[in-house]
């Protein structure tokens, strides 16, 4: 219902538009109408660098470059042979080059495709790197770009740039452009991909664990937004009319930059505003450049001037609004209309399972973290790992679970050799797991957060998300994953915080959340890290249960790691026993109770003979 | 805060106020006067004001300049010159340093039919195909051969090589017209080096140059750059002259450069005020700029601005309009026009012929050589 009261509105909202477009030649002036088309640009600018950097997470200092492509490609094949002709004056251009020329809407689509082509060679390698390393990396290659372009001139007739493009860049096609980028990107960021995109930039780990292949991810993310860094660059070209390798410095990076942290990290709409309100202010504030006459006084006009006041204004919105004007948030119609209540559903799939760890090795240079495990745990097993800390019980989980290449030994999971998988790939298998310290992706939702869990297991590619009314599997498969992401919090009792923050939770709530969204992938098998820790006895005695409930309803084998040795005793069917790497012992609960090098290693030699553990 | 914020928005847009009046002439001018390009814009910007307060009318009416600042940036260039059209009306618009600001501007100026005068937008593609844009200035392919006349037939040198900054449209054009023109009269180019503005460390440059022992060196480079160059070749023994262009033509280079510019030559527009024979309009701008700014002298930068507003002004007073269509067409007509820059014919192609002086550097003193005519 609200779906489609949501579209009518927003139809009606772009007809609107259009239509104020439509008329913009007479109610603006030219001056006006150069104004819209910056914003439609910049903001398709911001959108793009927003991709990468606000949403996705990856600090990103080259999209002038990726720019600089677009605008090149685009100009290059615009050009009639007669310009080029006359421009080269310095070196003769390529003959093939020459005569190359197309129309403009299908320059600019192979300006965006040019310029996504080049962030995929940067993002192969570059995207290894994470953090300041990954900004230096990306503006050096802005740099690069803006280099050979100089230097090649038979190609871009170097220093001297281009001319005379034709002013293609209309208030239709820019907005248009703008239009197109908006609903593919909306699209995609609603699909349950966008929430992926968001889990890599708040906890790659986790995210890895949910079964995400992050850096192809990443890589995705990146190029996309270098095809709207090189459509925003075609179109810029196509407005000013002439462009060379200058105009692409660092700064043009930081314009682009700036508009984003001002609209907020992270935001469509705040995209959006930030490129209208900064392409506006900065335009608008030239009078203070003027002589300005107040009453008698007479203050002359200081150039430069609008740039102060401009960044004062800056710095005012850093210092009330540090998160932007949008923050994270988007706009939506149902800021308008009052909140309906979430309905669900349920049902679960059962199977089969079983780890076998072999001989298995791990060493960290001449220390051995862990020193030839070997266990097996069949169906439905509660199974746990227990030993004092810096036991390797972690270690073991990591090597397990992908994150890890074991040194030597082999892990067999459902019979399939699992060692040297990556995490995402021993997800796709059917294990998943908890941390030690929660890693939930904070900024997102707590549905949100269960239903980036079920990506893995969603069949639709990425670029059914850019057009979800045709591919229409995007919307079931993603009202799949959310009624069975409600069905999960329901039943671990967490559907009341459905819409909130998973960084608000309380606790033991993020605790549970983070089994959910493990649960989310549709594991056969589950890795505990320590869930009882931070608990108070009570709330350990309810995980005790939840544990079992855990493996009678979804049908799991479990693994756990404890310390608290109630939990321990109390829940797990068999149990290991680590110390110092070296598998020291191993029982059911009763066994490793009264088990002398068990009480050794937790309580030193002379304990053994006072008794048991627990 | 918000309320103060409210309130500042408010202040801030009441300042606004724009006046609309019939009998005012309303010449725009946009330059460079912030960003990398500042010095030269400041410096027109300073030659254009100088001369609309000696004429503040023409044809008996007020004559009100609206200045805006391209920020040495395109999109701000196009901006500006929109500004000026669309919000101000102005009849005509004078500008800019820099040739690619100068294209970026003109393509707005060109659709709208307003007339724009260059000042020193030396670059051929600025003017090319372009029906309303004009300039006061050579252009380079002019300014290369006279370079390449004076260092081959007057100074005699056979041998020459060339230092240009890759990233500059103005610095590659000039290397490759002396190069053209030098090779053709029979000289020897021994050397053709390069380098990217913003680059503080010529010594490679310098070392190369050093081993193919050139007579004269080529170096159309901006003072920026220009000045570490000549300092640096001082002192790695450099014994080849060098020889720059129009961008090189700074009043403080003696102060900046001390002994390391010794010798240094430099094309030039005709006027400097160590000029010996000045016309009359030269004389005229050197005292009243002297006036005005008594610790600062003039270059030709302040010169081509106070040239651009004279031109416009014989342009307006010819077409007895200042509707910028006929401002347009009495441009094209401009012939032997007195200007501080020697006399100015506008030609075919927009640009204005008019000699090109030399300067040296010698005894710790700018001082102007003679003119120049460019055989190739």
């Amino acid at each position: 219902m609200n779906r489609v009261r949501n579209l009518i509105l927003t139809i009606i909202a772009v007809i609107l538009f259009a239509l104020f477009l439509n008329k913009a030649p007479e109610l603006l002036n030219g001056y006006w109408q150069r104004i819209l088309n910056l914003i439609a640009i910049n903001a398709i600018l911001a959108l793009s660098l927003n991709l990468i950097y606000g949403i996705t997470g990856m600090f990103s200092l080259g999209h002038a470059g990726f720019m600089a492509i677009g605008a090149y490609v685009s100009a290059l094949l615009v050009l009639t042979p007669a310009q080029k002709n006359s421009m080269w004056i310095l070196e003769d251009i390529y003959p093939w080059l020459l005569n190359v020329n197309t129309p403009f809407i299908i320059s600019i689509i192979i300006a965006g495709l040019a310029a996504a082509f080049f962030g995929l060679i940067v993002a192969l390698p570059v995207l290894r790197l994470g953090g300041d390393y990954l900004g230096i990396a990306t503006l050096g290659f802005s740099e690069i770009i803006r280099i050979l372009i100089t230097n090649t001139a038979r190609l871009t007739n170097g220093s001297l740039g281009l001319k005379g493009i034709p002013a293609h860049t209309t208030l239709f096609m820019s907005w248009g452009c703008l239009g197109v980028v908006l609903i593919c990107t909306v699209c995609m960021l609603r699909s349950n991909l966008g929430g992926v995109f968001r889990a890599v930039r708040d906890d790659e780990v986790a995210a890895k664990m949910m079964g995400i292949n992050t850096f192809k991810i990443k890589v995705l993310a990146f190029t996309l937004g270098c095809f709207g860094g090189g459509l925003g660059g075609a179109l810029m070209g196509n407005l000013i009319t002439t462009i060379d390798p200058r105009m692409f410095m660092i700064t043009q990076t930081y314009n682009i930059l700036m508009i984003i942290v001002v609209g907020g990290l992270g935001s469509v709409t705040g995209s959006i505003i930030g490129s209208a309100l900064v392409t506006t202010m900065l335009e608008w504030l030239r009078f203070v450049e003027n002589p300005i006459t107040i009453g008698s006084i007479n203050i002359p006009g200081i150039p430069g001037m609008r740039m102060v006041i401009f960044s004062l204004l800056l710095i005012v919105v850093i210092i009330f609004r540090r998160e932007g004007i949008m923050g994270m948030r988007e706009f939506s119609w149902n800021i308008f209309f009052p909140k309906p209540k979430p309905k669900t559903k349920s049902k679960t799939e059962i199977s089969d399972t079983i780890l076998e760890v072999e001989n298995m090795k791990l060493r960290f240079g001449g220390l051995n973290a862990i020193d030839n495990l070997n266990f097996k745990i069949s169906h439905g097993q509660i199974m746990g790992l227990i030993g004092p800390n810096g036991a390797g019980k972690t270690s073991a989980f990591n090597v397990i679970s992908g994150f890890y290449k074991p040194t030597e030994g082999k892990i067999k999971f459902l019979g399939k050799s699992i060692g040297g998988l990556s995490p995402d790939e021993v997800c796709r298998e059917g294990m998943s797991r908890t941390f030690q310290n929660i890693r939930l992706f904070g900024h997102e939702t707590v549905l949100q957060n269960v239903m980036i869990g079920s990506r893995v297991r969603q069949k639709y590619q990425w670029w059914e998300t850019l057009m979800p009314f045709i591919f229409t599997d995007v919307i079931r498969e993603d009202e799949e994953a959310k009624t069975r992401a409600m069905d999960l919090l329901s039943q671990l009792g967490l559907d009341e915080f459905a819409d909130e923050k998973a960084s608000s939770l309380p606790y033991g709530a993020q605790r549970r959340l983070e089994i959910a969204r493990a649960l989310a992938t549709k594991p056969k098998f589950l890795l505990l890290d320590e869930p009882a820790a931070g608990m108070n006895p009570q709330e350990s005695d309810e995980l005790m249960k939840f544990i079992r409930r855990l493996r009678d309803e979804f049908d799991l084998t479990i693994l756990l790691i404890e310390h608290d040795m109630k939990v321990v005793m109390n829940v797990c069917d068999y149990i290991h026993v680590l110390d110092q790497g070296v598998h020291i012992a191993q029982g059911t609960p009763d066994e490793i109770k009264s088990n002398p090098r068990v009480i050794e290693a937790y309580l030193g030699a002379g304990a053994a003979v006072e008794g048991s553990v627990a | 805060m918000k309320k103060f914020l409210v309130a500042l928005m408010l202040v801030l847009m009441l300042c606004v106020v724009a006046s609309a009046d019939d009998d005012v002439i309303k010449v725009g001018v946009f330059n460079c006067l912030t960003g990398q390009n500042a010095f030269g814009g400041q410096l027109e910007l300073e030659g254009t004001q100088l001369a609309h307060t000696l004429n503040p009318e023409i044809l008996g009416k007020k004559v009100e300049l609206v200045i805006v600042d391209n920020k040495s940036d395109k999109v701000e260039a196009a901006n500006a010159v929109t500004r000026l059209i669309e919000n101000d009306k102005v009849n005509a618009i004078i500008g800019t340093y820099g040739s690619s600001l100068a294209m970026a501007g003109g393509e707005v100026a060109e659709k709208a039919g307003v007339p724009v005068i260059g000042t020193s937008c030396t670059n051929p593609l600025v003017t090319q195909d372009k029906k309303f844009y004009f300039r006061v200035c050579f252009i380079d392919p002019f300014q290369g051969a006279g370079a390449a006349t004076y260092a081959f037939k007057h100074l005699g040198f056979k041998k020459a090589a060339t230092l240009v900054d890759m990233a500059n449209d103005y610095s590659v054009g000039l290397g490759k017209f002396f190069r053209d023109s030098y090779k053709k009269m029979g000289g020897e180019i021994v050397a053709s080096l390069f380098y990217q503005s913003g680059d503080t460390d010529f010594t490679a440059q310098l070392t190369a140059l050093i081993d193919a022992k050139p007579d004269i060196v080529f170096l159309p480079a901006y003072f920026a750059e220009g000045a570490i160059v000549l300092k640096q070749a001082k002192e790695l023994g450099a014994k080849f002259r060098f020889i720059g262009a129009d961008a090189m033509d700074n009043p403080e280079i003696v102060t900046l450069g001390g002994d390391a510019v010794e010798g240094f030559l430099h094309t030039t527009f005709a006027y400097d005020p160590s000029m010996p024979e000045m016309n009359e309009t030269a004389k005229k701008f050197t005292e009243e700029w002297n006036k005005i700014h008594p610790d600062k002298a003039p270059n030709v930068n302040c010169a081509l601005g106070y040239d651009c507003y004279i031109m416009l002004k014989d342009a307006i007073e010819r077409a007895g309009s200042a509707e910028p269509a006929k401002i347009r067409d009495a441009l094209e007509t401009v012939k032997d026009l007195p200007t501080v820059t020697g006399m100015t014919t506008i030609n075919a192609t927009h640009d204005a012929e008019k000699d090109m002086g030399i300067v040296e550097i010698k005894d710790g003193k700018k001082q102007f050589i003679g003119i120049v005519q460019p055989e190739v």
